[in-house]
């Protein structure tokens, strides 16, 4: 309230606006040029790398400071320390048990070591303190005014984090123990037919555009023999997930020979939570040596997706499952683990959690061959069925994933991407690729360990050590294409082989985007920006166009109204498209959603429920096996078909569907609507109900709270054509008109161009603002 | 009179004392009281908390509107959203924390100074 120091003064954007403004006294070893251009992107101009990276902490905090710290408080486990409810205790107690912290720690050690990446690191920070002490309270971000803190130093620790909690978001998801309770309750041979590892209808990363494999798997189906009702207790809960299995991508490339202008394209959008500060900040980093365009996370050096003259990449989340739980043996004093007949002492550590207005909390982790016990007597958290379960997960090693964005960064070819991208760890990422020279790639990159078939999709026995798995495939092993003869290679979190790959792995992957990339992708030979533009907008859910028919050709016309008769009428010559005006869809996600329920009643009964069989797993059975017993509706004494349950799906379907009509939602975006919420979920602060176009299941991949977070489409040539968008702003004060300046047009699938500058006097044309940091 | 001239000296202190980026936010209050303290000897005939209430009250509500104006004025857009208020009431309660503070400090200035000048003829 105060008005010269208080909430007003975060109005003040004086010195973003300023036509020059001169920062001095920074330390460097030459002076720095900031170019801001007419949408608040900094071009960074340094002349040796410390000081541009110097310049990127500097500018990052200047726009970002309270979301890359708050990113840090949160990965750390550290929220007790801002909020004052107890809440926050077991969330902190969680993030640390979890051993986000630790893995920083340990991977920032390995950071350290490497000259080059530490160099950088040091650098970054060291800009990111020089903002932070010239702020007052006056100029101090307004959330740490509203919260009542201070920003406190920047660390390379904090920048690890930062990593860490990223890989954390990516790789967190799992399903061990409700697949493992899936197993025992439906039987081996059910539990193949409903929960495949391959199915049919796949465009595997690697076959390329060759035809989507339809062989099942040959290799030997091991029984996971040790998976019995009293190594688990079953029937019981699995607690609901806070991670999104569906947090995936889409990313593309084409070469030359089948585009316009005969040069590479490249199109990436990674789909993440949507939040204010965006996840993403615009920029270029200039220096001798690199001049690379993308965007950075808050927090982090170096473009972690974007271009530079010649080359360009995006990245999707690979969706391994790299995070596996060991059922252990513990002594009831906490002292001692069983393995191979032997007492093992546990390891343990100590957490102090400090918290506001109170004493701080100690906590003892315990921890085995395997990793930390997440849950334990004293804290189950919402997780009861994993108390006593050691956690191995990917996250936990040292990995140095900067260096591989460093080197990213600087590459001028294949041979620079390769090398780049092995020093990428956790968690796997394929990494999409094309250079000047028409070399078009995509590599399934990261640690992905040598396992038994079936080994890591169950809770795993920890008192035996051939549980464990060691050895890791080699990186030339890994799943990667080169220049294919399709001339383009995609990836969307599906699967990144066929089953005949030679290692065994599990995942969460998605396929009805791969597949319809592909479909897209085969089809055109004369693409162009503009193309591909449309391509990431384009609103087909690929899975919905082939299902329809079948489910037209499954529905009895004589068991419906003339009303209804006349809505299955509209929507039979629907194309699966969920564009803003769209009738069908709504139609059409209610409709399929009641055929999934009233298939899948007999899995929803068990307690343990978490998911269905994946879709394409219900449209194999309605095709060949109409009469499956899972088609049968418990509780009645009919015994419905294939045909009975959609027929009765859509007389369900078509009442709703006229609810919502007399609610006044017609367009499909009247229906799906999207909000971006500040970090800290105040709605004042966010941009809530956009109606939006798009379905998780379509290359736009709108839902209500996660999106593209980044899309960009990059074609290199003479010089490299950019154009992209996110929904966000530059800056993260709430009090600027750049705050969140880009969602609007973002809705409305406009593109920016992305301006990466050749010489420094272009940027200096081009420059609406121009800051100089100096020596 | 007095009172004019003394809300417009109020006015002068607060707005300088502002200026003052080592002082804490409260810090305003001190010359407020200091002059609050004089004002006795000055012997102008004034009431210390409604003098410092009207140059608190107008100097934190005007100085609000004025940057709030000067920037885009987002900023207590969203404050006064979080609220769930209109703005013009953020400049009202603006006003009147400032106008309590300030009206606080010059009103135990002047009370502290005359009640020791008070306290000799007591004991007489």
């Amino acid at each position: 309230m105060q008005p010269f120091v208080g909430a007003v003064q975060n109005g003040n954007n004086q010195r973003i606006n300023a036509s020059r403004f001169t920062i001095t006294r920074q330390g460097l070893s030459d002076s720095v040029t900031i170019f801001f251009d007419e949408r608040k992107v900094p071009h960074i101009y340094a002349k040796n790398t410390q000081d541009l990276y110097y310049a990127q902490g500097y500018v990052t905090a200047y726009l970002r400071l309270w979301q890359m710290d708050f990113l840090s408080y949160a990965a750390a486990g550290r929220l007790s320390e801002v909020f004052d409810k107890e809440d926050f205790l077991d969330i902190d107690r969680n993030q640390k048990r979890l051993g986000i912290e630790e893995a920083a720690k340990k991977s920032l050690a390995m950071m350290e070591k490497d000259p080059e990446t530490n160099l950088v690191l040091t650098a970054y920070t060291k800009g990111v303190n020089a903002y932070i002490g010239e702020l007052s309270y006056k100029t101090m971000p307004f959330e740490y005014k509203m919260l009542d803190y201070e920003p406190e130093p920047w660390t390379k620790l904090k920048s690890a984090l930062i990593l860490k909690n990223m890989a954390n978001a990516l790789s967190g998801y799992g399903e061990d123990l409700f697949m493992s309770k899936m197993f025992l309750a439906l039987g081996k041979e059910k539990f193949g037919q409903l929960y495949p590892e391959f199915h049919s209808h796949m465009t595997p990363m690697m076959s390329g555009a060759t035809a989507a494999t339809s062989q099942k798997s040959t290799r030997p189906d091991h029984d996971p023999d040790y998976l019995t009702y009293s190594f688990l207790s079953a029937n019981s809960l699995v607690a609901k997930s806070t991670y999104n299995p569906k947090l995936g991508s889409n990313s593309w490339a084409v070469s030359g020979k089948k585009t316009k202008s005969g040069f590479p394209i490249l199109a990436s959008d990674p789909h993440l939570g949507l939040s204010l500060p965006a996840i993403w900040i615009e920029m270029q980093l200039s220096a001798p040596g690199m001049n690379v365009y993308g965007v950075s996370l808050p927090g982090t050096p170096a473009v972690i997706i974007g271009f530079n003259e010649k080359i360009a990449w995006g990245i999707t989340n690979g969706a391994d499952d790299v995070k596996d739980w060991y059922r252990l043996k513990v002594s009831d004093d906490y002292k001692k683990y069983e393995l191979d007949g032997q007492w093992v002492d546990l390891g343990f550590r100590i957490e102090e959690i400090k918290r506001r207005g109170h004493a701080p909390f100690l906590d003892t982790v315990y921890s085995t061959i395997h990793g930390p016990i997440v849950n334990d007597k004293g804290f189950n958290g919402s997780h009861a069925d994993l108390v006593n379960c050691a956690l191995k997960w990917e996250l936990h090693q040292a990995s140095n994933e900067f260096l591989a964005f460093i080197k990213l960064n600087k590459a001028g070819n294949y041979t620079d991407f390769e090398d780049a991208i092995r020093h990428y760890r956790c968690p796997v990422q394929n990494f999409t690729f094309i250079s000047k020279d028409n070399t078009i790639a995509v590599d399934h990159q990261g640690s992905v360990a040598v396992k038994w078939y079936g080994q890591g999709k169950f809770i795993l026995d920890g008192t035996k050590s051939k549980h464990i798995y060691s050895r890791y495939i080699k990186d030339d092993s890994l799943p990667k294409v080169h220049n294919p003869a399709s001339n383009y290679v995609l990836s969307a979190n599906q699967h990144p082989t066929s089953p005949s790959f030679p290692y065994y792995y599990n995942g969460y992957f998605s396929e009805t985007r791969a597949n319809r990339i592909h479909q897209m992708l085969q089809q055109g030979n004369q693409f162009d920006i503009a193309s591909m533009e449309a391509m990431q907008l384009d609103n087909t859910n690929f899975f919905a166009e082939l299902i329809l028919p079948l489910l037209l050709q499954n529905t009895n016309q004589t068991r419906l109204t003339a009303n209804q008769k006349s809505l299955l009428t509209g929507i039979s010559t629907w194309k699966g498209t969920y564009d803003a005006g769209d009738q069908q869809a709504l139609l059409f996600d209610l409709w399929w959603k009641q055929v999934r329920d009233y298939t899948w009643d007999e899995l929803t009964q068990y307690a343990f429920f978490m998911r269905p069989p994946e879709d394409y797993v219900l449209l194999d059975l309605i095709q060949k096996e109409p009469t499956s017993i899972y088609f049968d509706k418990i509780g009645t004494s009919e015994k419905e078909s294939a045909a009975d349950i959609i027929t009765q799906s859509f007389v369900v379907a078509a009442r709703e569907y006229g609810k919502f009509r007399k609610e006044g939602i017609r367009g499909w975006a009247d229906f799906n609507k999207v909000n971006v919420m500040h970090m800290t979920n105040i709605p004042a602060f966010s941009k809530m109900d956009i109606s939006s176009a798009g379905n998780p299941e379509a290359l736009n991949a709108i839902s209500a709270e996660w999106g593209p977070s980044w899309r960009m489409v990059v074609e290199l040539g003479d010089r490299p054509k950019a154009y992209g968008i996110y929904p966000g702003g530059q800056s993260g004060n709430i009090g600027s008109l750049h705050y969140d300046n880009f969602v609007g047009d973002w809705q409305k699938g406009k593109y920016y161009p992305l301006h990466l500058f050749i010489t420094q006097h272009e940027a200096e044309q081009s420059a609406k603002s121009t800051w100089t940091l100096t020596k | 009179m007095d009172s004019l001239k003394a809300v417009i000296i109020s006015i002068i202190l607060l707005l300088l004392a502002h200026q003052v980026d080592m002082l804490p936010w409260w810090g305003f209050i001190i010359p407020l009281f200091i002059f609050g303290v004089l004002i006795n000897y000055l012997k102008w005939n004034v009431a210390g908390f409604s003098v410092g209430f009207i140059a608190g009250f107008l100097l934190w509500a005007g100085a609000n509107v004025y940057y709030d104006i000067q920037y885009d004025g987002l900023i207590l857009q969203k404050v006064a959203l979080l609220f769930s208020l209109p703005k013009i009431v953020v400049f009202l309660i603006a006003g009147i924390i400032g106008g309590l503070l300030a009206g606080l400090a010059m009103y135990s200035g002047k009370g502290l100074f005359s009640y020791r000048a008070a306290s000799p003829v007591l004991e007489d």
